[in-house]
């Protein structure tokens, strides 16, 4: 079963990946939507990748769900405290996406502990605290361990996992995933990279501009 | 013949290569010297991008009140020896840092030999405005050896 599951997660990964914006997109000027697709024949419609439901608690003990970031779009990224490798940049290049729309109450951002055990509530609300943020826009959520590798994996289409070689003990990406209105995943970025995370910061004014054209229309 | 080759050489070293590095604190060494410090200085940042930015960043400036600053940091200006051991056998203290105190723990990195501890010093004593000057191998030693 197991098994079944990394194949599923390296065919989403892959065909994640292989779902580059195409021209199609940059002329309409919206996103590309990533992730599998299928046509449901009840609905008469295309259904797309969601984010599934999952539940969290962030830094002020508060439960967060999907119904979070209702009317809003956030940015997802996975990292833990003690990280000694690419999780300060990521933390840097998150800080500029907070300041940017720190203001902008359909930003959010959710950053998940992958070592939930150090981790504590506690220590992710100091963390919080430490960078000068507030759990309005940027919740540092902690939970289950197992629930937090799989919703990376399915959900996110991104790495996360132990790994006793690794410095710290846990491997995972250092992507930043831009999720919209309808879970939908719409970029994926590199949070290690300023370069990359100007482009987000671009993609995030441009899909704000999209939902909310969706919102008037 | 041999000799004024060489002396072609080190001439263009010196006059092409990291002039850009120098600045008040290494006007007076020697030419030999000058040299070692363009070395250290480039070997330095390459250290210091693999086993220091990370946390520190590439600009020298920390991370909010997690991870201290380096550039314009009071406690690394004042205190060379202590940075040394510092950068090789890491902290689990807490410490103030321009009047903040974090205690998040810094790793050791005993890997790191007292040349390359001397490349990484020589680099961010003379980076981000600072002007510390060389760091020879030699003082690095010294120090290390009186670590606690």
């Amino acid at each position: 079963m197991r098994n079944i599951n990394a194949i599923i997660a390296l065919c989403l990964l892959i065909s994640g990946l292989s779902c580059q914006p195409n021209t199609q997109d940059q002329q309409a000027d919206t996103l590309p939507i990533y992730g599998q697709r299928h046509y449901d024949a009840a609905l008469q419609d295309t259904v797309y990748h969601q984010v599934a439901d999952f539940s969290f608690v962030n830094q002020d003990s508060a439960t967060v769900t999907p119904t979070t970031f209702k009317g809003k779009i956030y940015i997802a990224d996975f990292f833990f405290t003690s990280c000694p490798t690419i999780c300060p940049i990521m933390k840097k290049e998150m800080l500029r996406v907070y300041e940017e729309f720190k203001d902008n109450d359909q930003v959010a951002i959710l950053s998940h502990t992958i070592d939930p055990e150090y981790d504590t509530v506690g220590l992710l609300h100091d963390y919080a605290q430490r960078l000068g943020v507030n759990s309005n826009t940027w919740h540092f959520v902690t939970g289950d361990k197992e629930a937090i590798f799989d919703i990376g994996l399915k959900s996110y289409m991104v790495t996360a996992m132990e790994d006793e070689e690794a410095p710290g003990g846990l491997i995972h990406s250092g992507a930043f995933i831009l999720v919209d209105e309808q879970r939908r995943i719409r970029g994926m970025y590199d949070g290690t990279v300023p370069e990359q995370v100007d482009v987000l910061i671009n993609d995030i004014r441009r899909l704000l501009k999209e939902e909310n054209q969706i919102a008037t229309s | 013949m041999k000799q004024a080759f060489w002396l072609l050489i080190s001439w263009l070293l010196i006059s092409c290569d990291g002039s850009k590095f120098q600045n008040a604190a290494t006007q007076n060494l020697s030419r030999a010297d000058k040299l070692h410090y363009e070395q250290y200085m480039i070997q330095g940042q390459q250290l210091y991008n693999t086993h220091c930015s990370n946390c520190h960043q590439a600009d020298g400036t920390g991370l909010g009140q997690l991870i201290p600053p380096l550039a314009q940091a009071d406690y690394l200006l004042n205190d060379q020896s202590q940075t040394f051991c510092i950068i090789k056998y890491g902290l689990n203290d807490k410490i103030t840092v321009n009047g903040i105190e974090y205690e998040q723990p810094m790793p050791a990195n005993e890997k790191l030999t007292n040349i390359e501890i001397a490349q990484i010093a020589t680099y961010v004593y003379n980076s981000w405005g600072h002007e510390s000057g060389f760091i020879p191998v030699k003082r690095v030693s010294q120090e290390i050896d009186k670590c606690q």
